[in-house]
């Protein structure tokens, strides 16, 4: 067994998710803490479940490991505390049933998970009267990302003799270890063009879901799950095929988000911001085992004029348009290069800078496609998984995040948005919508 | 710029050279006649591909030839490729 390196560098976008933790626990969220929730039925060994999670010396090190910065205006690395910590926790629901996964359980949104002070990760176990089990594994967003995640529940319900499960050798990326200053020097160049293009992309107006006035009480996160059925999938799935020849998938999605976002913009009056949508990419290869530790993404950044957001044949031409030209410009390579040159940046000052280009309002919302999860397992240590869903919160600004995700043939979009910036008739207007937009043909 | 091949076979085996360095996973078998999306092509990975053939092999392939029965496979792929080079549709 390897030995694991007491610390590592901290990748570009961990430490941007760090950053957008100190700003939500700042306004009164919880914090970038997100939390998978696994349904289960039935049969599930929760002696192995515990003695796996003690066992394993990976979650043994993602248990321990800390953001320290070394010295003021140095660029900040993980690193781990000999104190190991309690992870996981058991209860029992004597008079509940196992039903939808939100809202959780408050032991579940009361639990401090802090990339700084740690532990990052937390495993809650709830078991029900009607035998039914619901497994919430929570976790910063700067110590993982909902690809590591699934890697590692792959690797807790491997039993060591599985070919191809993820092992110790997955945990970290050869290109974190060896912290040192080399590793870190800032490559100007190459940061200058995304800088240069977000500056552009920013310009005024771009639409925001924030309310001009303060909060005048406090914030929380709103989860909506829409779930489509098998049948509804495989629809949806027909039509991006016929749109898009079934290779822009997250385009098809995006589209049909930023169409619903837009019919909330035009009833509250917006003629001419446009809507500007970061879209993370996950740089790991296509079922390899790792890296599980840290956020391993690139970003596109897309502007839609609000003439091209009413029609979903209008905004996937802009995006292949859109994504074509910033590939080619090597966009995605420049942003983490210029988000990793700012690294040394105290947090205050680091969120203040990002935000610099649009002038604080960061985006319209934020977007992602986490593909397919628990890809290949039908069980957890003897349960069967039932469903399962990504609670991913949103950072303010911008105040709604959207989250496709798709497990056993079944597509679900997660609306996780800030209690100020939509209504729950907004939120109402943006499900219909969503499914509207992936199921329904649009009118020529 | 000048296509630089029109034969399918030689594209081909350059896309997959390609697809091999940068997508597909260490282990895992990969030929011409692999299918596109199980070999870990999604969008991005298309777009870097379609940006490839513009640099290297000369040859800008229009949105509309991006339909399902030419992103079968690499083969599939190179051969729209090759027609696109003999009807010289170059890249600017």
């Amino acid at each position: 067994m390897p030995d694991l390196p007491r610390q590592i560098r901290l990748a570009a976008g961990d430490y941007f998710m760090h950053a957008q933790d100190h700003r939500m626990r700042r306004i009164g969220l919880p914090g970038n803490v997100c939390c998978a929730v696994h349904r289960l039925g039935n049969g599930l060994d929760a002696d192995l479940l515990r003695r796996r999670i003690a066992a394993s010396p990976i979650l043994d090190w993602l248990a321990r490991v800390r953001v320290v910065r070394p010295l003021p205006l140095i660029p900040p690395l993980w690193r781990t505390v000999a104190k190991p910590s309690t992870i996981f926790y058991e209860h029992t629901d004597h008079n509940g049933g196992g039903n939808g996964p939100w809202p959780l359980p408050q032991v579940v949104t009361d639990r401090e998970l802090h990339s700084g002070r740690g532990p990052s990760l937390a495993f809650d176990l709830v078991r029900h009267a009607d035998g039914i089990n619901h497994l919430y594994l929570s976790w910063n967003h700067a110590l993982l990302d909902a690809r590591g995640v699934d890697l590692l529940l792959s690797h807790l319900n491997n039993d060591g003799t599985a070919k191809g499960a993820p092992t110790i050798e997955n945990l970290i990326s050869p290109r974190q270890k060896g912290w040192n200053l080399s590793g870190w020097w800032p490559n100007v160049k190459m940061a200058r063009g995304s800088v240069k293009w977000l500056h552009e992309s920013g310009r005024d107006p771009i639409f925001t879901l924030l309310p001009a006035r303060p909060p005048a009480g406090p914030l929380c996160n709103q989860y909506r799950s829409v779930s489509f059925s098998q049948e509804e999938t495989a629809r949806i799935t027909a039509r991006c095929q016929r749109l898009t020849a079934g290779f822009r998938r997250s385009h098809f999605y995006l589209a049909a988000s930023l169409r619903a976002v837009h019919a909330v913009a035009v009833r509250r009056g917006n003629k001419t911001g446009a809507y500007l949508i970061p879209a993370p990419h996950d740089t790991r290869r296509r079922g390899s085992n790792g890296p599980i530790c840290s956020n391993h993404l690139s970003i596109l950044f897309y502007r839609i004029e609000p003439q091209h957001a009413g029609r979903l044949s209008d905004i996937l031409g802009e995006l292949s348009r859109q994504m074509t030209d910033q590939i080619r410009d090597r966009f995605p390579e420049s942003c983490m290069a210029a988000l990793d040159m700012f690294k040394p940046l105290p947090l205050g000052f680091y969120v203040r800078h990002l935000g610099k280009p649009t002038r604080g309002k960061f985006a319209t919302f934020c977007f992602s496609d986490s593909g397919e999860t628990c890809t290949g397992m039908t069980d957890l240590l003897g349960g069967r998984i039932l469903d399962v869903t990504h609670l991913v919160p949103t950072w303010r600004p911008p105040g709604l995040t959207v989250v496709f995700l798709s497990f056993s043939g079944r597509l679900s979009a997660l609306l996780s948005s800030v209690n100020d910036c939509l209504s729950p008739d907004e939120v109402d207007s943006l499900e219909r919508d969503i499914r509207s937009a992936l199921l329904e043909e649009e009118v020529p | 710029m000048t296509p630089q091949t029109t034969d399918p076979k030689t594209i081909s085996e350059q896309l997959c050279q390609f697809a091999r360095t940068n997508f597909v996973v260490e282990g895992a078998t990969f030929d011409e006649h692999s299918p596109l999306a199980q070999a870990g092509i999604d969008s991005f990975a298309l777009v870097e591909l379609l940006l490839y053939c513009e640099r290297v092999l000369g040859v800008r392939v229009p949105d509309s030839h991006l339909t399902g029965n030419n992103l079968t496979s690499m083969a599939t792929l190179a051969s729209c490729i090759a027609e696109l080079a003999r009807n010289n549709h170059s890249s600017p």
